[in-house]
């Protein structure tokens, strides 16, 4: 953000060269659930449960601007819309920093970049990038950060016909959740991340692993840990313990992940495992993975993916050892912590088929078919109107149609 | 007859469409560029965005061009085996994560010639076929892309 503020100052004297780009994506959701609507990942709420059809979901339009500064200074902007109810400067920007690049093989960027937890997270929104309408749920979907407000260094080396990319990056993010009826904060600071590539042009191994603290609790956790506070300690001895593991104040977490890429004739196989963990027990160990199979023809792609999201959630009665006969008001909040114990955990597989054509050369039309199986109490990535303890298990079928385009 | 009149123009078409494809790109540089000679690999991460320098860590301007039809396209295919929609695919990965900005586009194969010719970072892509004893001057050939 300092960057970008300190920008008009540095342009109007030396701006060399000034390009405007783009992209966007159009895009269509239909789905036979009654019970769950679809939306791209945890920061985005979908409350449209009267219509089957979903105009927003997987929409969004991009622009950028790359200003080149000096020999070795340029300066990259961009902004997403991408259905944000409220349109802030913060929620929009996307990109927006400074890039100090002396030799051709290291730069270092401060400012605004996009969080490169997973293999896709960097361009999850820039649909003409990837054949899918849309990138795996199972693994981008507990992911509600784009951003980081810090800085990165990249080295880039190439022998013996390798190419390795090391990447290190510090910072911190913001994201809304959104809940069944409410959207919150969850910040992360102390964001401290490395990437590594290893590639020819035909194939892309990355190692990629971030840890980051969570600054804060959302929505209602604050009033459970007070309510959790005034059961005696008669009741529950070793309530200070289970109160300190269920906040999300000053906790770790962890997001990890290995992917492979590889092109062969005219196929291409993507595969990605992710792990995301924390020291918080409301945000249970995820375990994911998708694995994506493309023919490429002239024209287009088509593709079949299979992607799985498994977890495990603590529950409350594993956790405490209370002997006596509870008063309501206590079961109200055990009620109340299980319900939290649902938020961060996904249990479900997709099964995708589908097909893109490339109508012109930055034209694209996609059309995908998906049939997901959501576990009982595993729809944490999808958008429910209801307890999460109480949702049930379901299996249904999901279109989506769009039109992705850069300029 | 009109058999033979069909067979006739399918030929011609065959003909045509394999002089097009069996034309030779000229990858140019400036003449006083220290380059001599580059690999496939060299190139590709050239044009790709993947190292944009040459051989001696000098940055390289990489130049595309709009003109004439199915140069780019030729030139893209033979380089990464890939339509122009796949290559813009993957620079959109590229360019819209801040990695690196695709070549500067050029209206004309005669652009690329002066761009190069004024410029020693410049690196672009003719029909070998393009190039005269006159457009020759100030530029070198470093490589050939054949079909």
């Amino acid at each position: 953000m300092c960057a970008l503020l300190l920008l008009p100052s540095f342009m109007s004297f030396s701006a060399e060269r000034i390009s405007l780009s783009g992209f966007g994506n159009f895009g269509i959701v239909y789905s036979n659930s009654d019970i769950y609507r679809f939306r791209t990942d945890i920061s985005r709420d979908n409350d449209n449960f009267e219509d089957s059809l979903d105009l927003n979901a997987i929409s969004s339009l991009g622009i950028q601007a790359d200003i080149s500064l000096h020999d070795d200074f340029d300066f990259v902007t961009q902004f997403i819309y991408r259905g944000q109810k409220k349109i802030t400067l913060d929620n929009t920007l996307s990109l927006g920093f400074l890039r100090y690049k002396p030799a051709p093989n290291w730069e270092l960027r401060a400012g605004r970049t996009q969080l490169d937890l997973y293999l896709l997270t960097e361009y999850r929104d820039i649909g003409f990038a990837y054949p899918w309408a849309k990138v795996p749920t199972e693994v981008y979907g507990l992911l509600p950060y784009r951003s980081l407000d810090g800085a990165d260094f990249t080295y880039f080396l190439s022998n013996s016909g390798l190419d390795y990319r090391f990447k290190i990056f510090a910072g911190e993010s913001s994201s809304t959740i959104a809940l069944d009826d409410e959207n919150v904060e969850l910040a992360i600071d102390n964001v401290l991340g490395i990437s590594f590539e290893l590639s020819q042009f035909d194939w892309t191994f990355s190692l990629k692993h971030t840890q980051a603290r969570t600054q804060n609790n959302i929505s209602t956790m604050a009033d459970i840990v007070a309510g959790l506070q005034l059961i005696p300690d008669v009741i529950w001895p070793d309530k200070a313990t289970f109160i300190d593991d269920f906040s999300l104040v000053n906790k770790k977490a962890h997001f990890s992940s290995v992917g492979l890429k590889y092109d062969f004739g005219n196929i291409t196989l993507l595969s990605e495992f992710a792990r995301l963990r924390s020291r918080s027990s409301v945000v249970s160990a995820v375990k994911s993975g998708y694995v994506s199979a493309t023919y490429n023809f002239d024209k287009g792609q088509f593709f079949y993916t299979f992607a799985k999201a498994k977890s495990d959630p603590s529950k409350f009665n594993d956790a405490v050892n209370i002997q006596r006969f509870l008063p309501n008001q206590v079961e109200e909040i055990i009620l109340a912590v299980n319900e939290s114990f649902r938020v961060f955990s996904p249990n479900q597989q997709t099964h995708s088929l589908g097909v893109r054509y490339d109508f012109k050369d930055n034209i694209a039309i996609k059309l995908q078919v998906d049939q997901s199986n959501i576990d009982a109490q595993g729809g944490a990535l999808w958008s429910y109107q209801g307890m999460n303890t109480l949702a049930p298990k379901e299996s249904f079928t999901t279109l989506f149609f769009s039109v992705s385009f850069t300029f | 007859m009109k058999k033979l009149i069909f067979l006739f123009i399918l030929l011609s078409i065959c003909s045509f469409a394999n002089s097009a494809f069996a034309k030779s790109i000229a990858v140019i540089v400036h003449v006083e560029n220290p380059t001599e000679t580059l690999t496939k690999k060299q190139l590709i991460d050239l044009y790709m965005g993947r190292y944009v320098a040459f051989s001696d860590k000098q940055d390289a301007q990489p130049l595309d061009t709009f003109t004439p039809e199915n140069l780019r396209t030729l030139f893209y295919k033979r380089l990464v085996n890939m339509p122009l929609s796949r290559v813009n695919a993957y620079w959109s990965r590229v360019r819209f994560t801040g990695r690196a900005t695709p070549p500067e586009i050029q209206q004309s194969e005669q652009a690329v010639l002066e761009s190069v010719a004024n410029n020693p970072s410049a690196i672009g892509y003719v029909f070998s076929e393009s190039l005269t004893q006159q457009n020759k001057q100030g530029i070198k050939i470093i490589m050939e892309l054949y079909e």
